[in-house]
């Protein structure tokens, strides 16, 4: 045994201490194994950041753990996820850090730090109110790829005064394969993202097909972007004839937004005009959208070629919440696809009423040619023969069936009218006329009787038009308030030549008929239109006698 | 009926012959009326009339194989004396349009009763128009004015506008053909163009869409 060896006791000592050092390295060796499968083992990216976060404060005894995520410039925070604080404790300590003092030093230069008492460092920016009191200190870069992703802060080490190298050590180990996990976990998602706009893209197609409502079509479309982006709305605006700028379908929050305009301006201009894709991350500033934090932008083809945009927004601000590449690229494939749906919808509806519109002419056609015709024909024959009959009650009788017969053939023409509306838009003085009648219906339960004569369009000049009208208007609402009728004829005829010519309108009901005039409203008025255009208003009615409401205005109205 | 009169010779076109036959007894049987002739063909119609030499043609606006329009033209143009009635199934403004383009002197409407043939017939044969001369003024005007009216009449080329203003103020193919300079034959394929583009058996919602879907 020679003076330099040690005592026994004292080596045994060491002995132990190298084999507690060497079972408590293996201990820690197997704990940072079991929180990289942890960390790896997840998918979700949340889940995976929360799985980091409890690793980390088991694998170096920390009381409090954080994982605050950069921001897209590395500049600042935008996501802190903590371990070991409560709801509450979150909740009273108020915003999230932004990244200044300590954190900040961490985010400027991206190298671990190890403390034993933050107050002590002079980059401490101190603590907000109602902050647990934290001394020992560790932090620790994360790294995606080459990029640093975020930073891990450890404090308030346990059992001990402060974090060790050991610690230190073990916790880059940890970082290092949390990058790899995010990496893994942002991967996962974009394909499962890609994934959801592929089906929303592939539904959009088939449950467009066939249909024809453009509402219900356009509220699918925005529907399924919203979903699919995981946004808390969405948008699709369109070009209107007028050249506004309208939210024809919103999905998700802010559904009021429907049906109004949106200034044509910043990023909704650059996307209707010019055809750009815009992606507005955090402080966004689209007019007439200001509950928007973030959002994305892309064109969308309405139906019929009307241009516009599909927006998808978020209210909070996420700056990683869409990424400019992939999120932006699927959105607008999906706009596309499903502008082509609709389209190739359209299409098929054009072809359908185009069908519809050759059937009813078709119609119209058969019932002038034939039926009109025909009934005609019998009805000369008729009154031809009646003139050979002595017997004054056969002829009369004969007389009312011919009479009917004109009456059904008028009829006939209102259908044959009627069959030819629809596609067009041109509103002649006929076809106003027409429509009065055909809102009087939904009041009345019944439709009015309507005969039309003469060359109104040619006749009655422009500025008798709107009077007309508003006295068809104004007796049939007074008909159907007042005068519980079971039929009402509207006659509208050109009647005499020359400087005698007149329109005349009648209303004519069966109803109860009324004994005092002047407690009817609107009659006044009626009168007062009639003497504008240098015509005539009267109105006759006797209890049980229905009312006859006749209004003139001459055809030299106008003229000179 | 007063013997010292002669009868009004009449000739009637129209393609269904319960109407013709119709209309023969209820002319007939006012005695001063004698239907001379009648056809159910437009191409018949416009070679036989002149021949016939009626006072009034009551003819149908529209005819299967041509229009009634065309066939008054032709045949006022052979032989002005004669007086033309369009028989129209609807009383609105394409049958007084339709009435100025024919150089008619008016349009009688397919009603058994209340319009009165008879009348319109007498009036006709005496040398009256039926057509209110303001309204076929305004007919005029509206042609005239050009691009801001109807949209019918925007598909017209200047020439055939100007040939439907000088159809509305009453000439016949023969004086137009005259004051054109045109052969009367070019004026009568002119006619049946502006018909076809006015689309006098009015334009069917069909075609309208057709159309606007092409565009």
């Amino acid at each position: 045994m020679t003076s330099d060896e040690e005592p026994l006791p004292e080596l045994l000592e060491r002995v132990g201490e190298r084999v507690r050092d060497l079972v408590a390295a293996e201990e820690r060796v197997r704990a940072l194994l079991d929180a990289v499968v942890a960390v790896a083992g997840e998918l979700d990216l949340h889940a995976t950041l929360q799985r980091i976060v409890e690793s980390a404060a088991v694998l170096a005894n920390a009381r409090y753990v954080a994982l605050g995520v950069l921001n897209r410039q590395g500049d600042g925070l935008v996501d802190f996820i903590t371990y070991g604080l409560t709801e509450e404790e979150r909740a009273a300590i108020g915003p999230l850090p932004r990244g200044h003092g300590i954190l900040g030093l961490l985010i400027s230069d991206a190298r671990p730090i190890r403390l034993s008492d933050l107050a002590e460092h002079n980059a401490t920016y101190g603590f907000p109110e109602h902050h647990p009191p934290m001394r020992s200190f560790l932090g620790v870069p994360v790294r995606v790829r080459d990029r640093v992703f975020g930073n891990l802060y450890l404090t308030e080490k346990q059992g001990a005064a402060e974090f060790t190298g050991e610690d230190e050590q073990a916790i880059v180990a940890l970082a290092a394969a949390a990058g790899v996990a995010v990496e893994n976990a942002r991967l996962y998602e974009q394909v499962r993202r890609r994934e959801r706009w592929l089906a929303a893209t592939a539904d959009v197609q088939s449950s467009l097909l066939g249909r024809v409502d453009r509402a219900d079509a356009l509220a699918q479309v925005a529907a399924r972007a919203r979903e699919s982006a995981g946004a808390d709305l969405a948008l699709v605006v369109l070009e209107q004839d007028d050249g506004e700028l309208r939210a024809e379908a919103v999905d998700g929050a802010d559904e009021d937004l429907s049906g109004f305009n949106l200034p044509r301006d910043g990023a909704l201009g650059d996307v209707v005009d010019r055809g750009a894709t815009v992606h507005l991350a955090e402080g966004v500033e689209l007019s007439g959208l200001e509950s928007v934090a973030t959002a994305m932008l892309v064109p969308f083809t309405g139906p019929a070629g009307a241009g516009g945009a599909l927006l998808v927004g978020s209210h909070t601000r996420q700056g990683d919440r869409w990424l400019e590449g992939p999120d932006l690229n699927a959105l607008r494939g999906f706009a596309a696809q499903a502008a082509l749906a609709l389209d190739r919808a359209q299409a098929q509806e054009d072809r359908s009423a185009l069908a519809v519109l050759e059937d009813r002419d078709r119609i119209a056609r058969d019932l002038h040619d034939l039926v009109i015709q025909r009934l005609f024909a019998t009805g000369l024959t008729l009154q031809g023969a009646t003139r050979k009959i002595r017997d004054p009650d056969v002829v009369k009788r004969l007389s009312s069936v011919v009479d009917n017969l004109d009456e059904t053939i008028r009829d006939i023409r209102g259908t044959i009218f009627e069959l030819g509306r629809g596609a067009d838009t041109e509103q002649d003085l006929r076809g106003q006329v027409r429509d009065v009648v055909a809102d009087a219906e939904t009041t009345l339960g019944y439709r009015p009787r309507l005969l039309l004569s003469g060359p109104l369009d040619t006749a009655v000049p422009d500025g008798v038009r709107p009077h007309l009208v508003a006295f068809l208007i104004e007796a049939l609402s007074n008909a159907a308030r007042h005068a519980h009728a079971e039929h009402i004829d509207v006659r509208v005829a050109v009647e005499g030549t020359g400087d005698a010519g007149e329109v005349v309108a009648t209303v004519r009901d069966d109803g109860k008929g009324f004994e005092s005039l002047h407690r009817q409203s609107g009659l006044r008025n009626l009168r007062d239109r009639a003497a504008t255009v240098g015509g005539t208003f009267d109105i006759e009615s006797a209890p049980g006698e229905g009312t006859l409401a006749r209004w003139t205005a001459p055809l030299r109205y106008g003229l000179s | 009926m007063d013997p010292s009169r002669e009868a009004i010779r009449v000739f009637l076109l129209d393609d269904h012959e319960v109407v013709r036959r119709g209309l023969r007894e209820l002319l007939e049987a006012e005695g001063d009326i004698a239907v001379v002739g009648e056809s159910g063909s437009a191409q018949e119609a416009a070679r036989i009339i002149p021949a016939t030499r009626p006072r009034v043609a009551v003819l149908d606006g529209r005819l299967p194989d041509g229009s009634g329009i065309e066939v008054c033209r032709e045949i006022r143009a052979v032989d002005p004396t004669i007086q033309a009635l369009i028989l129209t199934s609807y009383d609105d403004d394409d049958a007084l349009f339709a009435a100025i383009m024919a150089g008619a002197s008016g349009y009688v409407l397919k009603q058994i009763t209340g319009t009165d043939l008879v009348d319109a017939i007498r009036r006709v044969a005496a040398g009256q128009s039926l057509l209110d001369p303001a309204l076929t003024q305004r007919v005029l005007e509206r042609v005239r004015s050009g691009p801001a009216q109807p949209n019918e009449l925007k598909e017209l080329t200047e020439q055939e506008r100007k040939i439907l203003a000088l159809i509305a103020e009453g000439m016949t193919n023969r004086q137009i053909g005259e004051q054109l300079y045109l052969a009367e034959k070019t004026v009568k394929n002119y006619v049946s163009n502006i018909l076809s583009k006015l689309g006098l058996e009015r334009r069917t919602q069909a075609a309208v869409l057709a159309a606007k879907l092409l565009r």
